[in-house]
């Protein structure tokens, strides 16, 4: 029985979508009442493969290393930023924040890309974490790991 | 049963393809003025030891500094690249290519460092330092080390 190409294809497709994660440490700054410049961390750099036509981001997550007990009074908004090649930013960040008024615990991870499907990213492009609100105090963060789970979409 | 070639040759591709990842880490390169004391040297990626794994080929290496490097060509740095076996022998020779802080770089743009693919055996390391400079050097803003690598399996 011949195998019908046309399937083939579309198999190889499928197998071919590459997925990995790449964890890395995060700081968030204070940045107490939205003023001074936010510490921004590169979390994830799109790779360059000639057979790869973009990335698929499908989750970020921030996991805390001591646990963070959320606060009604004082908070941080933590936020994703993307980039392109050239070092301008994509007026429209990626969208999902983690803010501090909600707890978790040590170890324990939270999505902040709320997107439905994640979102693309092109080769060489670089994704960062940062602190982008607050209210007029802002709150201690501890350190984060940031865990940047993607897919390689290949050229078909 | 007639099985088409080509079939196996996607299977074959998909293979090859199979691994591949995309690993970033901070570092810091310090000015070491003069080339003189011990250079600051920063492990940016170890090669997985997956049991089906028989080497890792390193297609490209880049640095993207956290704030702008101005090009100056009075004083600078070259950053390079070491690799060192699975018992820490440094290799004799190590990879190729160099960036050299007289050549500007912008916030969250990223140049390569390696001209050519580096590969590594389970278990080695990679490393980047300073590898020269001029008398004084240059300050140099914090970098992100990004590895972009595919896992070549045993076939």
């Amino acid at each position: 029985m011949p195998v019908n190409q046309t399937v083939t294809d579309t198999t190889g497709y499928m197998l071919n979508v590459v997925q990995a994660s790449d964890a890395s440490p995060a700081t968030i700054a204070l940045n107490a009442g939205g003023t001074g410049a936010a510490t921004e961390t590169v979390v994830f750099i799109a790779p360059v493969s000639p057979n790869e036509s973009y990335i698929n981001v499908n989750r970020v997550t921030v996991t805390p290393t001591s646990a963070i007990t959320g606060a009604g009074t004082h908070w941080n908004i933590v936020s994703m930023a993307l980039y392109k090649t050239d070092g301008s930013a994509y007026a429209t960040p990626p969208a999902g924040t983690y803010t501090t008024q909600t707890s978790l615990g040590k170890y324990v991870s939270k999505n902040i890309a709320t997107a439905t499907g994640g979102f693309a990213m092109k080769p060489g492009e670089v994704l960062t974490i940062k602190n982008t609100g607050n209210d007029s105090t802002g709150a201690a963060t501890p350190a984060l790991v940031v865990n940047v789970e993607y897919s390689i979409i290949p050229y078909i | 049963m007639s099985v088409d070639p080509a079939a196996y040759g996607y299977e074959i591709q998909f293979l090859l393809n199979a691994i591949k990842g995309s690993h970033v880490s901070q570092a810091t390169v310090a000015s070491n003025a003069g080339g003189t004391g011990a250079a600051t040297e920063t492990i940016v990626f170890i090669a997985p030891t997956e049991s089906y794994t028989s080497k890792i080929l390193i297609n490209r290496v880049t640095v993207t500094p956290v704030s702008s490097i101005t090009g100056a060509g009075t004083h600078w740095n070259i950053i390079s690249l070491a690799q060192y076996t699975a018992l820490g022998v440094a290799y004799g020779t190590p990879p190729a290519g160099t960036y050299t802080t007289q050549t500007s770089l912008t916030v969250f743009t990223s140049a390569q460092v390696n001209t050519s693919g580096i590969v590594l055996l389970p278990g080695e390391t990679l490393t980047i330092k300073n590898t020269g400079n001029d008398s004084t050097g240059a300050a140099v803003p914090g970098l992100v080390v990004n590895i972009e690598y595919t896992n070549v399996p045993l076939i």
